[in-house]
């Protein structure tokens, strides 16, 4: 459509927020942070992971053609079934030759082993593209499969097994990306595979009354041409802290903990849920609850007396409020996060897998339940960064700024809080801006003291209006408001 | 279409516009949360409002606002004016993969709370409005998002600086953005080699495509206005020449 002939520059475009501020965490003691997505995942509840691009630090070694055939001769695939081998490339082979592997080591001579069943294949299934997700190496995976199916090293060391494990990086870096996205298709052929090697042995075919398949196998073979090229980076699953973690542990929790301790609002002062809701999670709107056509003047208007929500945003009983002009994200100091890090002036020294430990509790009943956890272990590091929209103003950023500080004298970050875990000590930021902002914060609520206190506690945020309290609804003949717990 | 005084005052410091096409890519520090694909577009005119209105929030409004972007308008809908923007949707480019996050909202804490009587209270955690949650978001991560423009690079570069981040939750730390470039490209093309579209084009602006293909959604800014038939992005289809200036 256009033919302009390009003559112009390249144009690199940064954002620009209205701060930037760094707060540096060190672990007191051993921190908890649970994965939703995973939680069925293992018979240890895992640390949360997040996926991410993980530079590979050392150059690899190209795969030779030697290299290929090595591995691929470790592994001969039954003949009866090779057809269904004949579509897959090097990587899924050598996958499913390994999944096969760690079935016939740990499914016992009849499959009444560990490994029998729908719900152990389920669970074989999780934890493969768990460890497959997570590890960087081979080895590395295998380590991490054992541990989480609790067989721990009891394996043979068979030959093909020693060979697989010790393919060239590059090639077993292939081979965990397809056990991580087709782990499904992995553990189908691996038991068809398995079963086959079974049914060629004429004592097992005999024992369990199934024709013998005839034991022949071949080698299959792949150009080394074939492979993808080594990358420079891998995706994998790296533990870290969710921002929305952040956001509530060091901003919206210890944000309401200072507001209400400047009005003087002791906690038990509160009587509408849903301002008591919009301080400690963000709120929701109420049941039956209809938008006010002044919306957005009520919205703003809050948002101008009460500079913490200008900053978190949340939710009314009635509406949304404008969006938040805050941004936190929280880094885990360790290798896979070097880049990023490195923009903050930080270089991290372990890898983050390092920094994973599992701690078991015992429940105490009858019988005691011993229970597993990953945690990130005391010591460690995290980089809190916190940005604000170019257009905040200045009492948010203050807002901002106390929560901080508040934070700052007893943060406790993740679950398991009650019986010491996730405590972290701050290193607030060496920017004078920061007191600045933070005294701006504390002179502006102490000079609208009565007026500030009045919204919170009458559900009407300054608005005079009752946007925090439920919507009224008709009833015996008369109106009447819903209870303050009618949500019960 | 809706006015707003405030974004055609801003629209109007802009003077003339010198469109030119170019490549943009996006690089974020963090996945990129969201339901569907990157809208360059639909950024933009979040730029724009962010920047016309100084952060403050445009009022809700079932018709569409007229917000005018620093972009060539290669066709208008007759019926309702908006406007089909020369851009593509921003593709992942290099190392990608998608993926899930979910984030939680939990109980608040009950001494918050006190019943009429003075006794701790905590609304139930389990059912009502104020439950827990767990809410799961869809996230891709990749080593780049890649789109094609044909704009008015100085004041792009004014709308996209203000964003702090792309896609949903960026207030959690998705879609921080590194850096936007801007490379120069010889030529814009709404359609790729193969003749697929590279954005969601309303079959109405189109002189061909796959009928089976089609389905409804949207095509411009507001992208939630999805009741149109459109042709998404992959599918084949012709473009008429004679909308190319």
């Amino acid at each position: 459509m256009s033919t302009a002939t390009p003559s112009r520059s390249a144009i690199r475009i940064t954002p620009a927020p209205r701060a930037r501020w760094l707060v540096m965490g060190r672990l007191l003691s051993n921190l908890s942070h649970g994965d939703p997505d995973h939680v069925t995942a293992g018979n240890v509840a895992p640390f949360r992971r997040h996926m991410q691009i993980v530079p590979l630090d050392t150059p690899a070694a190209p795969v030779t053609q030697d290299d290929l055939d090595r591995a691929m001769a470790a592994c001969p695939v039954p003949r009866a079934i090779a057809d269904y081998f004949a579509a897959l490339d090097a990587p899924q082979v050598l996958a499913i030759a390994l999944t096969r592997l760690f079935i016939a080591q740990f499914a016992g001579g009849q499959g009444e082993g560990l490994l029998s069943g729908a719900e152990r294949y389920q669970r074989l299934g999780d934890r493969l593209r768990m460890a497959a997700s997570r590890t960087l190496t081979l080895p590395a995976f295998w380590s991490d499969l054992c541990r989480s199916l609790q067989v721990g090293g009891q394996g043979e060391r068979t030959l093909g097994l020693l060979t697989l494990l010790s393919m060239p990086r590059v090639l077993g870096q292939q081979v965990l990306v397809t056990l991580a996205r087709e782990t499904e298709t992995c553990i189908v052929l691996a038991r068809e595979w398995h079963e086959t090697v079974k049914r060629m042995d004429a004592a097992y075919a005999a024992k369990a009354n199934v024709p013998q398949i005839v034991p022949d196998q071949e080698t299959l073979g792949y150009a080394v041409e074939t492979l993808p090229p080594p990358a420079s980076s891998v995706i994998r699953d790296v533990p870290a802290i969710s921002g929305n973690a952040t956001r509530h542990s060091l901003l919206r929790e210890p944000g309401m903990r200072h507001l209400l301790d400047r009005l003087d609002i002791a906690q038990n002062d509160l009587t509408w849920p849903a301002v008591a809701q919009l301080l400690g999670n963000g709120g929701s709107l109420a049941k039956g609850s209809a938008i006010p056509p002044d919306e957005i003047a009520l919205g703003e208007a809050i948002a101008r007396d009460y500079p913490l929500w200008e900053l978190l945003g949340g939710v009314t009983a009635q509406f949304v409020l404008p969006g938040s002009v805050g941004r936190a994200v929280a880094w885990m100091v360790c290798r896979e996060n070097a880049a990023p890090l490195a923009a903050l002036g930080i270089t991290p020294e372990h890898a983050a897998e390092e920094l994973i430990d599992v701690m078991t509790s015992v429940h105490f009943a009858d019988p005691p339940m011993p229970h597993a956890t990953e945690v990130l272990v005391q010591g460690a590091e995290i980089a809190f960064l916190f940005e604000a929209d170019p257009y905040a103003s200045d009492l948010a950023l203050g807002a901002l700024a106390c929560a901080l500080e508040t934070a700052s004298a007893g943060l406790v970050l993740g679950g398991k809080g009650v019986t010491g875990h996730g405590q972290v000590a701050l290193t607030l930021p060496n920017d004078p801006s920061f007191t600045l902002y933070a005294r701006q914060y504390e002179d502006y609520l102490a000079s609208r003291k009565a007026h500030l206190r009045a919204g919170l506690l009458d559900g009407t945020l300054g608005t005079g209006k009752g946007v925090c309290r439920p919507a009224e609804k008709a009833g015996k003949g008369k109106a009447k408001t819903e209870g303050l717990f009618d949500a019960e | 279409m809706r006015n707003d005084p405030r974004i055609a005052a801003y629209v109007a410091t802009w003077g003339a516009l010198d469109c030119q096409p170019w490549r943009v890519r996006l690089r974020t520090a963090t996945a990129v949360g969201g339901y569907g694909a990157l809208h360059v577009d639909g950024i933009l005119s979040y730029g724009l409002v962010r920047c016309a209105l100084r952060g403050a929030p445009l009022a809700e409004s079932a018709e569409p606002y007229d917000l005018p972007l620093p972009l060539r308008c290669l066709w208008r809908d007759p019926a309702t004016g908006l406007p089909l923007w020369a851009a593509t949707d921003l593709a992942p480019v290099g190392l990608t993969q998608t993926g899930r996050q979910t984030w939680t909202r939990k109980q608040i804490a009950p001494q918050l709370l006190t019943t009429s009587s003075g006794k701790p209270y905590a609304p139930r955690s389990s059912a009502g409005p104020y439950k827990d949650m767990q809410i799961p978001l869809p996230v891709r991560v990749a080593e780049g998002f890649m789109a094609d423009i044909w704009g008015d690079a100085r004041i792009i570069s004014d709308l996209l600086q203000p964003l702090l981040t792309v896609g949903k939750k960026g207030a959690q730390g998705l879609g921080q953005i590194i850096a936007w470039d801007l490379e120069p490209l010889a030529t814009f093309h709404l359609v790729d080699d193969a003749g697929c579209a590279r954005r969601p084009i309303p079959v109405a602006a189109l002189a061909s495509w796959d009928l089976h293909a089609a389905q409804m959604g949207g095509w411009t800014p507001p992208y939630w206005r999805n009741h149109t038939p459109i042709a998404p992005v992959g599918t084949r289809v012709t473009w008429p020449e004679e909308c190319a200036a």
